[in-house]
């Protein structure tokens, strides 16, 4: 048991070794990441869908120095953000704010996932009523899954050794 | 030569109307000569859309630009074999592609399903034929690739250029074929159900295998897009939750999600209802893909099939949606389990639970994918909903998954007991203990990445588990270790092939935390002659090259590239201007190792000789690329017929004549 548990682990430890080399990097400078941060939840306004940090454009180029600029001058996030959305509104964040209609965009998946938990618990409750069904099943030996995997394997194997002779 | 095409879509178009009348009829008389006759109408529509297909491709390769088509999609510049991808990059022609793939596709399966499930095979083939009839008909009537211009043209205005890239002849058949395939399991489905047959799980293995296929392709297509994404679009990144990619997304959700379900009705006779509102939702949901590809509301990246048609596939969507409901539910009689749920913890109630989270992160994706439309509608408000949003609603969801992915596995069917679920989860425990405790001590804080490596361990660690328990235990009765791992792969293929995919789906899982949260990225000014440094990774510009093109001029960065003392050598990014578009396709030089990729890429070449570079570090993504071979084989062999398992086959009685005429349920 013990033994096994050390291989596992082994090979888990190879598999994510190779993140952990990657992980401890301080390349770039924290005033450089947030420039990439900014640029990641900004829209370019000329090509839909994308970021300025995506796009090749010569709008999102612009915009990538302005963002820059304003972070080497010790502006906050937010201001940032509300320079850019007075001049192009709100469809230039990337990401809806937390505030009027753009509240429900946020609070429906959450809501959804307590639906979802709901409707299983509903949906197992429906399903274990049939129970007696099954029991009928049972008694007259109809069911199909009364051996268990290993025994099953032990059975495949003997008719495997069977078959070979 | 386009004439010739004309009038084999023409009678392709009549002979679907008729395999689909005839098709109906044959199910709901019972006549096996008109099953035969629409099933052999059927099979002649594939060669003859080939015609029209050829005939469209000879029109591009003769550069013969009095056909309307041609001349949108191609000119003189291009390189003759992007004749295949220029076939498709519009809307007329990506059409006239999904039809004649499908009708190949359709035909095959017709065939098998015709000897498997003779009941169900004319209403099968009927609703294929009504689905090729619809994509004929709009060709035909709204969008005909083979259309001649009133006065011919000198030269096309040619294609994309963001389009001629090798990937380009993979993605977007791989996709589109996958969008449509969904059809298939679908219409066995329906099938099933008009025949009244729906509760005999007879379609099951029919239903699942074309599914299946179904789902390796939207798969493939998918991680071909990201893969193509990543090398040519030149941003670094492989996804970016656009409308298009969402709405592919959401049938593979779908689609995962009746891929496992229809498991627990083969296995135990459960969730009858469940498989037939899955494939319907996963098909309406592949229609919804098709809608937005093709002039939906949202603005994408991926417009180059723009039409106004699509509000007809949302029309046809919703009436597919409301047409198969209502056989749904004509037929709800029909579709009793067999057995009903033994308890909480048991196999089927994961099955249960995956399947509900996977239809939740289509709702979520759907619902933020349409939102911009209701907040304006409601509220007049335009926003933007991207990126971030989804990778903050979505990445916990689907870390949930890989945690089921771990557990609901190695849960006995039934019912489950406490010591014995004890028991197969103790290893996984202590092997995620350590993963947590080894990534802390390595540097890992980002507590996101912590949750997603620990819970990811758990899946690696239960199927190693089941693999050495199950090879030991047929090692313990005399075979060696080779032969006892080989054939307890083969002895129950839908497990152990499921195994090997969920290992890459792992394999996926940690190539997307560790490339999105540890990459690293750094815009550099620099001219020729300097050098930077990023991380390990020493970087010298050399020079700048210049070619011209007919279509474009390419301006080639040579660097010298060292990692530590190691020399890796030269890498070339360069950067195409297409003039005629006013477009600028980027492509990065990559050099890929198992731990990180080392980015390049060209943003801008400057007057006065300096050039910027963005540069990126993007940890782990090899995996990513390499989880999709192994994500293909492990479908393979859980697809892959069993030998041992006695074939069941339904025959139809000697005499033409059923006690149920009508094909009605009893």
């Amino acid at each position: 048991m013990f033994f096994k548990m050390i291989s596992l682990l082994s090979l888990q430890v190879l598999f994510l070794n190779t993140a952990c080399f990657s992980a401890n990097t301080n390349f770039i400078s924290d005033e450089e990441q947030r420039v990439n941060n900014l640029n990641a939840v900004l829209m370019c306004p000329v090509c839909p869908g994308e970021s300025i940090d995506q796009s090749q454009n010569e709008i999102a180029m612009n915009m990538r120095t302005i963002v820059k600029d304003f972070v080497e001058d010790g502006r906050s996030e937010d201001e940032i953000k509300d320079y850019f959305v007075k001049r192009y509104g709100p469809v230039i964040l990337l990401e809806p704010a937390g505030s009027g209609i753009s509240l429900y965009a946020w609070i429906i998946p959450p809501v959804g996932l307590g639906f979802a938990f709901i409707i299983v618990v509903i949906a197992v409750n429906m399903m274990r009523r049939r129970q007696n069904v099954t029991a009928l099943d049972n008694a007259y030996g109809l069911s199909e899954e009364s051996i268990t995997e290993d025994e099953k394997e032990r059975y495949f194997s003997v008719i495997d050794r069977i078959s070979k002779e | 030569m386009v004439e010739l095409g004309q009038i084999a879509l023409i009678l392709s178009f009549m002979v679907a109307a008729y395999s689909t009348v005839v098709g109906f009829a044959g199910g709901m008389l019972n006549g096996r000569d008109l099953a035969a006759s629409a099933r052999w109408g059927f099979y002649s529509i594939s060669p003859l859309l080939l015609l029209a297909t050829s005939s469209l491709i000879y029109a591009f390769v003769t550069n013969d630009f009095s056909v309307k088509y041609v001349a949108e999609n191609s000119n003189l510049a291009m390189p003759k074999a992007y004749a295949w991808v220029a076939f498709y990059s519009g809307n007329a022609g990506s059409l006239l592609y999904i039809a004649v793939a499908f009708s190949i596709m359709a035909g095959i399966a017709t065939r098998i399903v015709n000897s498997k499930l003779p009941y169900t095979s004319p209403y099968a083939l009927g609703v294929m034929s009504l689905v090729l009839l619809f994509f004929l008909a709009v060709i035909l009537f709204l969008a005909n690739p083979l259309d001649r211009h009133q006065i011919p043209l000198e030269d096309g205005q040619g294609m994309n250029p963001l389009l001629i890239h090798f990937g380009m002849f993979i993605h977007p058949p791989f996709q589109m074929l996958g969008l449509i395939s969904v059809a298939l399991p679908f219409s066995i489905a329906i099938g099933a159900l008009l025949a009244g047959r729906g509760g005999r799980d007879e379609w099951v293995d029919q239903g699942r295998l074309w599914g299946m296929l179904s789902w390796l392709l939207l798969t493939t297509g998918l991680l071909l897009g990201a893969w193509w994404a990543y090398t040519i679009l030149g941003w670094g990144g492989y996804w970016a939750w656009d409308p298009v990619e969402n709405s592919a997304l959401m049938p593979w959700l779908g689609m995962t999600a009746f891929v496992h379900s229809i498991m627990v009705q083969k296995r135990r006779g459960m969730f009858r209802m469940w498989n037939m509102v899955l494939i319907i939702v996963s098909f309406a949901m592949a229609q919804m893909g098709m809608f937005i590809n093709r002039g939906g509301p949202v603005p994408s990246v991926h417009s180059f099939a723009e039409s106004t048609m699509g509000w007809i596939f949302l029309a046809v969507m919703a009436a597919t949606l409301f047409i198969s409901l209502s056989i749904f539910i004509f037929r709800y009689d029909t579709l009793r389990s067999r057995s009903g749920l033994d308890s909480m913890i048991s196999r089927e109630s994961a099955f249960l639970a995956q399947n509900v989270l996977f239809l939740l992160i289509a709702f979520i994706t759907l619902w933020g994918t349409i939102f911009p439309i209701f907040s304006e509608a409601v509220d007049d408000t335009t926003m933007t909903i991207g990126q971030p949003f989804f990778n903050k609603v979505n990445g916990p969801l689907m870390i949930l998954l890989v945690l089921l992915m771990g557990i609901g596995p190695v849960l006995p069917w039934r019912k489950a007991g406490w010591t014995s679920v004890n028991k197969m989860l103790r290893a996984p425990f202590v092997v995620a203990c350590g993963v947590l405790l080894l990534s802390l001590i390595s540097g890992i804080h980002q507590y996101w990445v912590l949750i997603s490596f620990v819970v990811c361990s758990v899946p690696v660690t239960t199927v190693v588990q089941e693999l050495v328990r199950g090879t030991r235990s047929r090692h313990s009765h005399g075979e060696n270790w080779g032969l006892s791992f080989l054939s307890l792969l083969g002895a129950n293929r839908p497990r152990y092939g499921g195994y090997i995919v969920h290992l890459s789906i792992v394999m996926l899982a940690i190539g997307i935390t560790a490339s999105s949260f540890y990459d690293v990225q750094k815009d550099v000014v620099m001219k020729p002659g300097d050098s930077e440094v990023l991380g390990k990774y020493t970087f010298t510009y050399i020079e700048v090259s210049e070619k011209s093109f007919p279509d474009r001029t390419e301006e080639t960065a040579k660097f010298e590239v060292w990692s530590g003392d190691k020399y890796i050598g030269y890498m070339y990014p360069y950067r195409a201007v297409y003039p005629e578009f006013q477009i600028a396709a980027t492509r990065g030089a990559i050099h890929s190792t198992i731990i990180e990729d080392f980015y390049l890429v060209p943003s801008e070449f400057m007057e006065d000789g300096q050039a910027v570079f963005r540069v990126l570090i993007n940890p782990l993504v090899l995996w990513m690329w390499v989880s999709g071979p192994v994500l293909v084989l492990g479908t393979l062999v859980s697809i892959s017929p069993n030998s041992r398992k006695h074939k069941k086959r339904v025959r139809l009685p000697s005499v033409n004549i059923d006690q149920n005429p009508l094909g009605m349920a009893n």
